[in-house]
């Protein structure tokens, strides 16, 4: 028997618990708060807008697979394509926005569509989200001063900085491929 | 319970998306130089860190179980997977298949439940009979994730959990007795005259007869001491003799449309109910070729339980050989012969027949009723069944006609106007 994607994207939709439609909404409603974002701050075209909204869209429907990561690609390449500064404060809202999207496309795809969730699992992942968004506030805060400032070094610091994530991509690397006891 | 090539932690789409959102939009902001960009990577880093630092190291224990062996029809059990602690482990989603006349709760069978750091977790799912027999909860599938949906275990497959669902009685009461019983106590009134409750007559007094049952107002007037007679109390046998040969209709389950054998099992499990209920002795005979299951008599709720244990594994299959002596087997004289049949199968009348002309009281109950009658797309089909029919009507007038009465089954009072009729005819039959 040939499963059919389609079909079974369809019968996902169709059978989702309320609370699974509300994890599906909390993708959606970013992608849109994003795009008004986009078109009050940096003056995007509205093919891009609406290209924001169908990409949520489109993660909020297929959590499971690449889709979530295309729409955040997508959303991300539009803030920076859009904008010609180097620095815009909303940028704290796109980011903020990001975060719930991928981590509502977490959950959607983590647990069966048609199970409703209990209401712990809301606190947990909220105030999870809430210590990562306080991170990003606290980074961006220091963004916004850090952009005020002009540094000096040349390509130095980027280097450094390029060398810092290597070592950290590494670092997971060893992490998430250490064998587990079965 | 483990072993399954699922059954591991394995890195997921999330958390790859995470890893190379930090990445990309890293790379993005340094060769750009773009501080804004910076900002959009910071979530994923903390996002991707977070969830590899907790990756859970230890695989979950899991077992699964269903609470009752036995339900009833239209009631549930709950089947529980129960999942070991694992340190890291955030939540259990358990999801069950469903199987035929099986209905699950909530819909789906899909439950999620969050993970204590040092407890085992159950996660249960309501599984109720939508229809009598031999029905199963389950399969299962279990999986576990860490937090923000880094790592994933299983789904790891559970074996599916079987269990009888005992037919619920139909509502049958009856407020007829039995025709001639001839046990030593119960509620039926007796041919003869005995201990008990009904009135009977007037007669002298013998040595012997007890003094409060004379009647002084008699006696005085006729100057004579006259005492109340009245008729003794007894149970009876009742043989209920289950036709499943056929099955005929479709069966929607409990709430649904009922085919024959659903009729019938559920008919044949409020008669023993009722008749049970009363003191009487109940034996159940089940005519099948698949399923030839006997009961053999007995009192009490324990031996109700029993039947409907007996009733829950009744499969049709039709058998054109049985032998009638062998069905007058264990029933003596005043042994009340109920037989529940859709009268489909020309074998059950000839049984009935035989059983009533060795001089038995035999009640047929009709349980081929209007809805149960099967739906055909084909007219040559629909046309056999209608011959079938115009024979069955040939037979139970002829089977009437031997003095077996054919009652269809209608629930309460069913059989009420039947066992008056036989309670009237003189007793007979061998011991």
């Amino acid at each position: 028997m040939i499963d059919n994607p389609l079909r079974d994207v369809t019968y996902e939709l169709r059978t989702m618990s309320r609370s699974q439609i509300l994890v599906r909404l909390c993708v959606v409603g970013p992608a849109v708060l994003t795009a008004v974002v986009l078109a009050v701050v940096a003056d995007a075209g509205g093919a891009a807008v609406a290209g924001v909204v169908l990409a949520g869209l489109l993660a909020a429907a297929l959590p499971h697979g690449p889709m979530p990561l295309v729409a955040i690609l997508f959303v991300a390449g539009s803030w920076t394509a859009a904008l010609d500064a180097v620095w815009h404060p909303a940028v704290l809202v796109v980011a903020l926005s990001l975060l719930v999207m991928h981590t509502a496309c977490a959950l959607a795809a983590t647990v069966p569509s048609a199970a409703p969730l209990p209401g712990g699992y809301w606190v947990l992942h909220g105030r999870r989200v809430g210590v990562v968004a306080a991170a990003t506030t606290g980074l961006w805060g220091l963004a916004w001063v850090i952009s005020g400032l002009t540094l000096p070094g040349g390509p130095a610091p980027p280097l450094l900085a390029l060398t810092a994530v290597a070592l950290g991509l590494a670092a997971h690397y060893a992490l998430v491929t250490r064998r587990c006891p079965t | 319970m483990s072993g399954g090539p699922r059954d591991r932690w394995q890195l997921t789409a999330a958390h790859l998306r995470a890893l190379s959102l930090a990445a990309v939009l890293s790379l993005a902001a340094l060769l750009l130089q773009r501080l804004d960009v910076v900002v959009l990577a910071v979530p994923f880093v903390a996002v991707a860190a977070w969830g590899a630092l907790t990756r859970p190291t230890g695989l979950p224990s899991t077992r699964i179980a269903f609470s009752r062996l036995q339900v009833p029809e239209g009631r549930n059990g709950h089947l529980t997977a129960t999942v070991g602690p694992v340190e890291h482990q955030d939540s259990v989603a358990m999801s069950v298949s469903s199987s035929p006349y099986v209905r699950l709760r909530p819909d789906h069978g899909t439950r999620v439940r969050l993970v204590g750091q040092d407890s085992e977790v159950d996660t249960g799912v309501a599984v109720v009979a939508d229809r009598w027999g031999t029905r199963q909860a389950g399969p299962a599938l279990v999986a576990g994730a860490s937090p923000w949906g880094a790592f994933r275990w299983g789904p790891v497959p559970l074996p599916a959990q079987p269990f009888t669902a005992v037919p619920q009685a139909s509502r049958f009461d009856s407020s007829a007795p039995a025709p001639h019983p001839r046990g030593i106590v119960g509620l039926h009134r007796s041919d003869r005259r005995g201990d008990g409750s009904e009135f009977a007559t007037i007669r002298p007094f013998q040595w012997g007869d007890r003094l409060k049952r004379i009647h002084w107002p008699r006696s005085l007037r006729t100057g004579e001491l006259h005492v109340t007679t009245t008729h003794a109390d007894q149970d009876t046998h009742v043989a209920v003799v289950l036709d499943a040969h056929y099955d005929l209709g479709r069966s929607e389950g409990l709430s649904g449309r009922p085919s024959s054998l659903d009729l019938s099992v559920r008919a044949a499990a409020a008669v023993a109910e009722h008749f049970l209920q009363q003191g009487d002795r109940v034996s159940l005979r089940v005519l099948s070729r698949r399923t030839p299951t006997t009961v053999r008599v007995g009192t009490g709720r324990r031996h109700f339980l029993r039947i409907l244990q007996a009733l829950a594994t009744v499969q049709p299959g039709p058998r054109e050989e049985n032998d009638p002596r062998r069905l007058r087997t264990g029933m003596r004289a005043g042994t009340l012969v109920v037989m529940v049949s859709a009268l489909a199968s020309q074998d059950a009348v000839l049984q009935a027949a035989v059983v009533s002309r060795s001089g038995l009281p035999v009640v047929i109950v009709d349980t081929l009723a209007e809805q149960t009658h099967p739906r055909f797309d084909d007219a040559v089909a629909e046309l056999a069944w209608r011959i079938r029919m115009l024979e069955r009507d040939q037979e139970i007038r002829r089977v009437q006609g031997l003095g077996v009465p054919v009652v269809p089954w209608r629930g309460p009072g069913s059989l009420d106007a039947v066992l008056r009729q036989l309670t009237r005819r003189p007793a007979g039959g061998a011991a």
